[in-house]
């Protein structure tokens, strides 16, 4: 049994007498790490090009390089160091999407209550006569159930995409309804059953 | 009068045409204001959607309000699935549908001038679509009446032959002008929200003088529904409007007081105002 062999001591650790940061004398090109080791926050990163800290670390000048290896303290993370708190990234545009997506909400309210306002009239042509009125109030409940109930759930996602399309679906309740006078969202039965049709 | 316009072979009801047309144009005057002032986000879609719906709403439950014997007026049922398609109702019921929405998502911003050029436009085109199926307005021996047949709904002037006002014709050139003077005083008027103050102001001035040539059923003191409900709003609005003329808002629009009085330290110290101006 022999005692493993000293690891040859890194560049960037710190040493007495080292240079200091902002020393002209510490600008030099960076030196390759043995074969496997671990890379401290300053040193070159395998096969991502130049050292430095990935693009959304802070881009300060490095702070104290830890110690590693056998001969060195252990600091109380392991060798790599306390995991990195990132900054968040920087926040995305995403008001596009939303707006993309509330023009697909209308253009889907109408899809849906065209298809509603077949099967309303439908149901409504085979009930009595009593109950015409009774079937054209329950569309028009679905309908809006369909605007605002799940425009207010697609809402409560609370992702880009689900809150442009929510918006999109109550926007499409009131411009049918403002258009139409009420004839597509099953307000105004009157127009129904009063030979409009 | 034209109830239907023909397409082709497609035939489309021409209060639907053009209510929808203003209400495109509408979109693109928002879209571009909204633009020009850096506010094309995602909280202005919610003004938006809270303007729709609330206008939606508004303008289906106001007749549920129609006479002061509350035993006259229908249920809310029956208002809402027979109601009437008012303007004011739909402004007013925009106007609390924004203020709703805004609180929901606790937006403090004034969002008023991005609507009030773009509803200007869109009413002007609105009101031809009125114009076309509408009772067109009360009798009048002036160059200008116009005749409607006997068939337009409640409309005495229309079976006696009568000429009457064109006064869906005079809300639309109101309006345009509205929309030109909002473009010119956009970049005069600091304070947000003055802009939609000073056309709400101006609108409520007007409708309630046109109403005298609209064929509205009269109520009480020979006055109509709506001019009874502006008598409210306009004394709101004149409140508003001393309180803002007293601050300074409109000093800019006044040549006279915008020589004596100086900016507000709000709007000098503005670097955004500075830019505008």
């Amino acid at each position: 049994m022999s005692t493993p062999p000293e690891p040859p001591e890194r560049p960037h650790d710190p040493q007495p007498g080292d240079p200091q940061p902002g020393d002209p004398s510490r600008q030099q090109p960076p030196v390759p790490p043995p074969p496997g080791g671990p890379y401290g926050p300053a040193g070159p990163q395998p096969s991502q090009g130049p050292a430095g800290p990935p693009p959304h670390a802070p881009q300060g000048p490095a702070g104290p390089p830890q110690s590693y290896g056998p001969s060195g303290p252990q600091p109380p993370h392991g060798p790599y160091g306390p995991p990195r708190a990132w900054p968040p990234p920087p926040p995305s545009n995403t008001a596009g999407v939303v707006i993309a997506l509330a023009i697909v909400g209308v253009v889907a309210y109408v899809i849906v209550n065209f298809v509603l306002f077949l099967a309303t009239l439908a149901v409504a042509d085979g009930a009595a006569s009593d109950n015409k009125n009774l079937a054209l109030v329950g569309g028009a409940v679905v309908l809006a159930l369909i605007a605002f109930g799940g425009g207010t759930l697609l809402i409560l996602l609370r992702k880009p995409w689900s809150r442009g399309l929510g918006m999109g679906l109550m926007i499409g309740w009131a411009l049918l309804t403002i258009f139409t006078a009420g004839f597509c969202t099953g307000v105004n039965p009157s127009l129904y059953t009063d030979g409009f049709l | 009068m034209l109830e239907q316009l023909r397409f082709g072979g497609v035939s489309v009801p021409t209060h639907a045409f053009f209510v929808g047309l203003g209400v495109i144009l509408a979109s693109v005057v928002f879209v571009l204001e909204a633009r020009r002032r850096g506010a094309l986000r995602e909280e202005s879609l919610v003004a938006v959607t809270g303007a729709l719906v609330g206008g939606a709403i508004g303008m289906r439950l106001s007749g549920w309000a129609e006479h002061l014997d509350p035993a006259l007026n229908p249920s809310l049922v029956e208002a809402w699935m027979f109601g009437a398609r008012s303007i004011l109702g739909g402004l007013t019921g925009a106007y609390v549908g924004v203020l709703v929405a805004k609180r929901l998502i606790g937006y403090r911003e004034r969002t008023g001038d991005l609507f009030a050029p773009a509803v200007a436009l869109g009413m002007a085109v609105g009101r031809i679509g009125c114009f076309l199926t509408e009772a067109p307005g009360r009798p009048t021996s002036l160059p200008w009446g116009v005749h409607a047949p006997a068939t337009v709904p409640e409309c005495p002037g229309c079976v006696s032959g009568q000429a009457m006002h064109p006064s869906y014709l005079y809300e639309t050139v109101f309006q345009l002008a509205a929309f030109g003077a909002l473009l010119w005083a956009r970049s005069r008027v600091d304070r947000p929200g003055e802009l939609f103050t000073l056309y709400l102001g101006a609108y409520a001035v007007f409708r309630f003088l046109v109403e005298f040539t609209r064929a509205n059923e009269t109520v009480w003191l020979d006055l109509t529904r709506p001019q009874w409900f502006l008598v409210l709003g306009l004394t709101l609005l004149g409140i508003r409007l001393g309180i803002g003329y007293r601050k300074g808002f409109y000093d800019r629009l006044l040549p006279f007081r915008g020589e004596r009085r100086p900016l507000l330290p709000a709007v000098r110290l503005s670097p955004a105002g500075e830019e505008e101006r």
